[in-house]
């Protein structure tokens, strides 16, 4: 009794403990992913975030009806963007409930504040929901395991710092608790946890794209269930609510419409519906019917059911009523496919093949647990372990088409890792909980039905010391102190690998005999049957516990180190360390669009490649004509056009689409290799792709590679883009010992000195050269430029 | 009834699937089955109105169509925990709680649409 206080039972004590482990998860989840908003400002980082942070301006001024039906015609010029429907609207509602929730307790946040940290919080609800999966599939100790894991990997981490404020950082979230209540739901089969999880799907949809995991994950986890055998009323119950119900569902979000019964990516999802129907009706027929009359009956329903879907699935895909696979989608189940026929999807970084490099960068000691976590799930393959198997097959395999879908791997890696670890912990901890060898000797030497029990088997190791034939060399070996551990067990060494059958046969004839014995001379100290059976020795139990601690602290150290180095960087702000280590920053991005925003009218045009689109609204708040959203791939190419082509060609084409400043990002000055000169080659194939008059090999040097310096390619001299960044490069002294014109990105003298232009004028070059604006020219009353 | 054939005429062996079906079935799960009966039925009419006349507008057959399924669905959940065993009143209460927001989420989803 302590303060006159009961002491709290083991029970009480592990849920105490429990909840302080998860609350201090959730604060090493957000406090890991605040380096960039330390060491820079409070931020939105990247391209994407400023869009959705544009977004979330406009619900939260506007209100909802505004925000669901906005067209903005400050993007995309001058087509405009349906916003409200082409937008997944998930992270705006999310920030904006935060936000007026916030604000009525009081505290008058501003909005970019909680956009800033939207994901670091739900990182942590995403540790909690990954402890639930786990909880669900293996035991609350792996779940615990799996927490940690997830709270700190850098797979996930990377797209959920403070100020990436992107989709993935509340739709990962989202997946987790979608998935621990279908597992709950196909556990208990209780129709409130499958309505839980579809609502759970709801949120999932409207937060991201990535949804079209989840619907075809789920399907064909419950196909490979129907397959194992495993079919019950719980999984009919579940998924049949969840289908139904999540489809309704995601039909309420613009974006996915009435794709979510018409588009080939859904087609998964509805079949196995179907399926599980027909699977269900089969055997609800077999029940009650005799064999002979349901062979001869049931042979016919499921020819008839099979037949009518084959002929509603051949005709709805043939008038097109089924929309095929769209671009994105199916160049993950073709990885080729993009590079070939889709230039803009090929082009995206992020949509790149993975390289074992990121795998160990994104997930280090993840890598080689996920393995040992799978091996675990399929000695004891229950319902629930049956998912995470299956969801980490579909992952493993869908994080090597994409790096983007690393993130998507990260999860599933953190909880099977959780449960090989856990379960190689229990094990060998089991042994060195064991009570030592003299203790089991001592017990051994109270209980006279050891005796008999040792000489049936003298070979066996599971109770060690009664390998050895009489109690006193048990003893004897007690008194060596030390030693003796190691010399006891040395004796059962050669048996350690054969131990396992042996002494649980050892300790179940033990039980047998203590069950026959007369219980009043049971001594105090535990039994020798109560001990679990020793099956490995206590030092190599210590040496892989103390391994996989090391592990463990490596794994931290290596997750803070890449979050703080690699993935805590803003974009918007870029920082090198200058020649005496410290840190330079350039903030030359900002410069230039604060520059548009405040020297420029309203209803200034800007074109620049789609790159920057989304900060140029965000930041300079000016029209743009493409930006991120890549939804129009033709005005895409159009730009792409007026950059390679030459100077009075893409004047023309900027006077068309009415556009008043040209932005280009060059890197040659500070050497900052993202510049729009390395992007060139996309800028020709995506309008090569539409327009059959532009050959890359134009492009090229004689011998087909791509150079900047004098033997480039004639079409490459005369582009747009190639004047407009090296316009005034010539007398820029950039390295010390080289003459002035000298690219540090391309490493050579740049080719053309000296360049004239007619239809464009310098409006601003910011203090590095990286963000240059041109004014286009316009001519007079009179006609004259 | 006339004992049939191994050879199975398939009238006669549907009328004894009846027999069997009629035999085996308490009174509160043929009331069940009677519902979904009715509820399969509406759903192959909506399903032929549909391929027959068209699906304008989309969202009204949608919500018609998704809801006739979604009844049909919760009520084999139904008919599916009482024949395991489960009175109505055994987790009924639960099960019911469940069932009327699963039965109103399906109902609000489908007619907001239209």
């Amino acid at each position: 009794m302590v303060l006159g206080l009961p002491m709290p039972s083991t029970k009480q004590q592990e849920v105490l403990l429990r909840s302080l482990i998860l609350s201090l998860i959730c604060v090493v989840a957000f406090s890991t992913r605040l380096f960039s908003v330390l060491r820079y400002e409070s931020i939105i980082h990247e391209f994407d975030p400023w869009f959705n942070f544009r977004a979330t301006k406009v619900l939260v001024e506007r209100g909802s009806y505004e925000f669901w039906n906005w067209f903005d015609g400050r993007s995309w010029y001058p087509l405009g963007r349906i916003v409200g429907g082409t937008v997944y609207p998930g992270i705006m509602y999310t920030a904006a409930t935060m936000y007026h929730a916030l604000h009525a307790l009081g505290f008058n946040v501003d909005i970019r504040d909680v956009c800033v940290l939207t994901a670091p919080i739900f990182s942590g609800l995403t540790a909690l929901a990954a402890y639930a999966l786990t909880q669900s599939v293996a035991d609350s100790s792996a779940g615990l395991l799996a927490a940690v894991f997830i709270s700190i990997v850098p797979g996930y981490i990377s797209r959920s710092v403070a100020g990436s404020y992107d989709n993935e950082g509340v739709a990962i979230t989202a997946l987790l608790v979608t998935f621990w209540l279908f597992v709950r739901a196909v556990q208990t089969g209780s129709l409130l946890a499958s309505l839980l999880a579809t609502l759970s799907y709801l949120y999932m949809v409207a937060a991201w794209g990535g949804y079209i995991f989840i619907i075809n994950l789920v399907p064909l986890y419950v196909l490979v269930m129907l397959a194992a055998g495993r079919y019950s009323r719980r999984l009919y119950i579940a998924y049949n609510t969840f289908y139904v119900l999540g489809t309704l569902l995601s039909m309420q979000i613009r974006f996915v419409g009435f794709n979510a019964v018409q588009s080939s990516e859904h087609l998964g999802a509805f079949g196995v519906f179907g399926l599980i129907n027909l699977y269900a009706a089969v055997g609800w027929v077999r029940s009650f019917t005799s064999e002979r009359v349901f062979r001869a009956v049931g042979r016919l329903l499921v020819l008839t059911a099979l037949v009518i879907a084959g002929v509603a699935a051949f005709f709805g895909t043939v008038t097109g009523f089924i929309g095929p696979w769209t671009g994105r989608f199916y160049s993950l189940l073709d990885p080729t496919y993009a590079s070939k026929n889709i230039p803009i999807i090929a082009s995206v970084s992020e949509h790149q093949p993975t390289a074992w490099g990121s795998y160990f960068f994104d997930l280090h000691a993840l890598t080689f647990l996920t393995p040992v976590g799978l091996y675990f799930c399929f000695r004891k393959p229950t319902d629930e372990n049956l998912f995470i198997i299956v969801y980490g097959a579909f992952a493993i395999y869908f994080s090597g088409v994409m790096v983007r879908l690393m993130l998507v791997l990260a999860p599933v890696a953190a909880i099977l890792s959780a449960i090989g670890v856990s379960a190689t912990l229990s094990t060998y901890m089991r042994v060195l909980r064991a009570p030592p060898a003299e203790v089991i000797a001592a017990i051994a030497a109270c209980e006279p039905s050891a005796a008999p029990a040792q000489e049936d088997d003298s070979a066996s190791a599971g109770v060690s010391p009664a390998s050895s034939t009489s109690p006193p060399s048990g003893l004897r070996h007690r008194g060596t102190g030390g030693g003796a551990q190691a010399a006891s067990s040395t004796s059962t060494t050669s048996t350690a690998g054969v131990s396992s059958k042996r002494s649980k046969a050892a300790s179940s004839q033990a039980r047998r005999r203590r069950g026959a014995e007369d219980s009043s001379s049971r001594p105090s100290p535990p039994s020798l049957a109560s001990l679990p059976p020793v099956t490995h020795r206590r030092d190599v139990a210590a040496i892989m516990v103390l391994g996989t601690l090391l592990l463990l602290v490596l794994y931290v150290r290596h997750c803070v180190w890449v979050t703080s180095e690699a993935y805590s960087s803003p974009s918007v702000v870029l920082s090198a360390r200058g020649r005496d280590g410290e840190r330079i920053f350039f903030d030359d991005f900002r410069e230039a669009y604060y520059w548009l925003r405040q020297n420029t009218p309203e209803d200034a045009k800007v074109m620049s490649w789609w790159d920057y689109g989304y900060q140029l609204s965000g930041m300079a708040n000016r029209t743009t004509i493409v930006d991120n959203n890549t939804w129009n791939n033709s005005h895409i190419a159009t730009v792409g056009r007026a950059m390679n082509a030459p100077e009075p060609q893409a004047y023309a084409i900027a006077r068309k689409l009415d556009v008043d400043y040209v932005l280009v990002i060059f890197g040659g000055v500070v050497g900052y290799s993202s510049d729009d000169i390395n992007k060139f080659l996309w800028m020709v194939r995506i309008p090569g792709s539409v327009d059959p008059s532009v050959h890359e090999r134009n492009y090229l040097s004689d011998v087909g590679s791509y150079v900047v310096d004098s033997r480039a390619g004639k079409a490459l001299k005369q582009s747009l883009l190639y004047k407009l960044c090296y316009y005034r490069f010539d007398e820029m002294m950039t390295v010390g010992g080289q003459e002035a014109g000298f690219d540090r990105v391309r490493n050579t003298m740049v080719g053309v000195k000296d360049i004239k232009l007619k239809y464009f004028e310098e409006a601003f070059t910011s203090e590095n050269w990286i963000v240059r604006l041109y004014r286009v020219k316009k001519a007079d009353d009179m006609g004259w430029m | 009834m006339a004992p049939p054939s191994t050879t199975t005429a398939p009238r006669s062996t549907l009328v004894q699937l009846y027999d069997v079906y009629a035999a085996s079935t308490t009174p509160t799960l043929a009331l069940i089955d009677a519902y979904l009966a009715y509820v399969l039925a509406t759903g192959v009419i909506l399903f032929a109105y549909a391929i027959l006349v068209g699906t304008f507008p989309f969202n009204a057959f949608l919500g018609a169509f998704l809801s006739a399924v979604g009844s049909f669905v919760l009520g084999v959940g139904l008919r599916m925990q009482l024949a395991a065993g489960g009175v109505v009143g055994v987790g009924g209460a639960r099960a019911r709680c469940a069932r009327s927001p699963t039965g109103s989420c399906v109902t609000w989803c489908s007619t907001w649409r239209c």
